[in-house]
């Protein structure tokens, strides 16, 4: 069974690459800056609280590109929340 | 140029959004290109319905699908494909009923699934049951409620060929792009649908075609068989006692010889019928016999020459014969090989004009086979006559065949039979000049 910080790793694995469809480059390199939040090539590692890192990544891409930037988020995650019942941040309810 | 700040965001964001709305667009047509390979390979409703359904739920990000279609009697849809997913699992034990057995009654309108069917018209609700009624009752499948379930028909021109239901946990509705993504995807639903069972009545139509075909190709051989079998004892008769009578017929009048030799020239061209249709028939049965031994060809060529003298005689058509070697030979049946020659010679004297030529010639190829050739000065066949010469019962009906005898079976009769001893035949025409007809058999080493 999968740890908390191993679904969102998921999460924002998903996020990251789905935001790498719209913007380039530019998704990994903004998701780099977020503190609690590693990147070894296409992957990720969470470390501390994944909930936060999770909302801090969205809550960047919202600075930089707004609203339209969060419903892509809650895109990417969609397919993945619906076998699983993991407590999202309120920016992505 | 922008200004400051505030104007490079706002630039920014609607490049977002722009971007996000090509992404999108590109996601659609992905998706769409997958369902329209799976149109292309899929041959039946189970296989479009499957496919069709598994792909829409993946791409789209809903957890269960399933799809709909009429039965045969058309009182009831059936599934015809379904997703592969825990809830519809749990759907299946508690109904206790397995997905071939599952039938909604048309007439039920409390299933959206067939009220989207009759109505044609698209329904959401949150209520699972609602799609699996009447084998599940609300409450059945504990927290399987407040679900986003979309069901849609398939529709294709005027008719509706069926419905299909999506559902997903955890989503309120639906995005522009997945609006859009539905709204294209229903539609090649249902043309990929109706492909499937056009497909389905063109193969239906065509083994009921080649059934009937067949049976009608066992008929017919069975007719020609038994009626030659039945008609050779009759035939027999009538020639056997013409042959006696011969003698003593050319001591009568001459209008009794002429009527009597009517009758005799009938017996023979009937008796000639009867060993060509069965001839045909044994051939067509696979049980007709050819022998592979050397033939001395002279000896065969002499007595064909002499079957054909008499009409030969008649027309003073001459005859002449080279052959390249006297003692040349040839693996066959020597039987079968007078009856080549026979026909061939028959015909070559039958369709001359009068005071004409027939020559026979035989020569050895660089194949190692014999080649023959029996040409004439006859009347020749038009050019559009001549791809049907070697089919069955064919004559050429031109000036100055009128009231030649012929059954139409010789010529079927003599390639198949230099076909089974392994050779080739062909033949040139000229209509006015003549024929000439070119065989190889094997030569005997």
């Amino acid at each position: 069974m999968a740890t908390n910080n191993e679904v969102f790793q998921s999460l924002i694995e998903a996020i990251i690459k789905h935001q790498e469809l719209i913007i380039g480059p530019l998704a990994w390199s903004e998701a780099k800056s977020v503190v609690g939040l590693e990147t070894k090539g296409d992957k990720v590692f969470v470390s501390g609280d994944g909930k936060a890192v999770l909302e801090k990544l969205v809550g960047k891409y919202e600075a930089l590109f707004g609203q339209a930037s969060v419903e892509a988020c809650k895109d990417a995650v969609r397919p993945l929340l619906s076998s699983s019942k993991t407590d999202l941040p309120e920016i992505l309810k | 140029m922008p200004q400051n700040s505030d104007e490079y965001q706002s630039i920014t964001k609607e490049l977002y959004t722009k971007n996000v709305d090509l992404v999108n667009a590109n996601k659609v047509l992905e998706l769409i290109q997958a369902l329209y390979e799976i149109m292309i390979t899929s041959y039946s409703i189970e296989s479009i319905s499957y496919r069709f359904i598994n792909t829409i739920a993946d791409k789209l990000g809903f957890s269960d699908g399933l799809v709909v279609v009429p039965s045969s009697d058309g009182k009831s849809l059936e599934i015809s494909g379904l997703t592969q997913s825990e809830l519809n699992k749990t759907i299946m034990e508690v109904a206790g009923v397995a997905t071939v057995n599952f039938r909604f009654d048309i007439k039920d309108q409390q299933n959206l699934l067939t009220n989207v069917y009759s109505t044609g018209k698209q329904r959401n609700t949150k209520k699972i049951y609602e799609v699996w009624t009447p084998y599940m009752k609300y409450g059945d499948v504990a927290g399987m409620d407040n679900q986003l379930i979309l069901v849609y028909p398939i529709v294709y021109g005027q008719d509706i060929l069926g419905s299909f239901a999506l559902i997903s946990a955890n989503r309120a509705g639906l995005t522009d792009f997945e609006q859009r993504a539905l709204d294209r995807i229903v539609t090649v639903f249902g043309i990929a649908m109706d492909r499937v069972k056009i497909n389905e009545r063109l193969e239906q139509a065509h083994e009921r075609e080649l059934a009937k075909a067949r049976e009608i190709i066992n008929l017919k051989d069975e007719f020609v068989f038994i009626a030659t079998h039945d008609l050779r004892t009759p035939v027999t008769a009538i020639k056997g006692y013409s042959d006696l009578l011969k003698p003593e017929m050319e001591k009568m009048s001459s209008d009794i010889q002429e009527d009597f030799d009517a009758i005799y020239q009938s017996a023979e061209r009937l008796d000639q019928l009867v060993e060509d249709l069965l001839e045909v028939a044994r051939s067509e049965s696979g049980t007709i016999y050819i022998e592979t031994k050397p033939i001395l060809v002279k000896e065969v060529i002499d007595r064909a020459v002499s079957e054909v003298s008499t009409i030969a005689k008649k027309k003073k058509v001459n005859i002449t014969v080279n052959l390249y070697d006297d003692n040349c030979q040839i693996l066959g049946d020597k039987e079968k090989l007078n009856e080549i020659f026979e026909n061939l010679l028959s015909n070559a004297v039958k369709y001359n004009k009068e005071g004409g030529s027939v020559t026979l010639t035989s020569s050895l190829d660089v194949g190692g086979n014999v080649k023959f050739e029996v040409s004439d000065t006859g009347i020749g066949v038009p050019e559009n006559l001549q791809e049907k010469m070697f089919s069955k019962f064919f004559r050429a009906r031109q000036p100055g065949t009128e009231g030649i005898p012929g059954t139409g079976l010789g010529l079927f009769v003599v390639r198949m039979l230099v076909e089974k001893m392994k050779g080739t035949i062909k033949f040139e025409s000229r209509e006015g000049e003549g024929t000439k007809f070119i065989f190889y058999l094997p030569v005997a080493v």
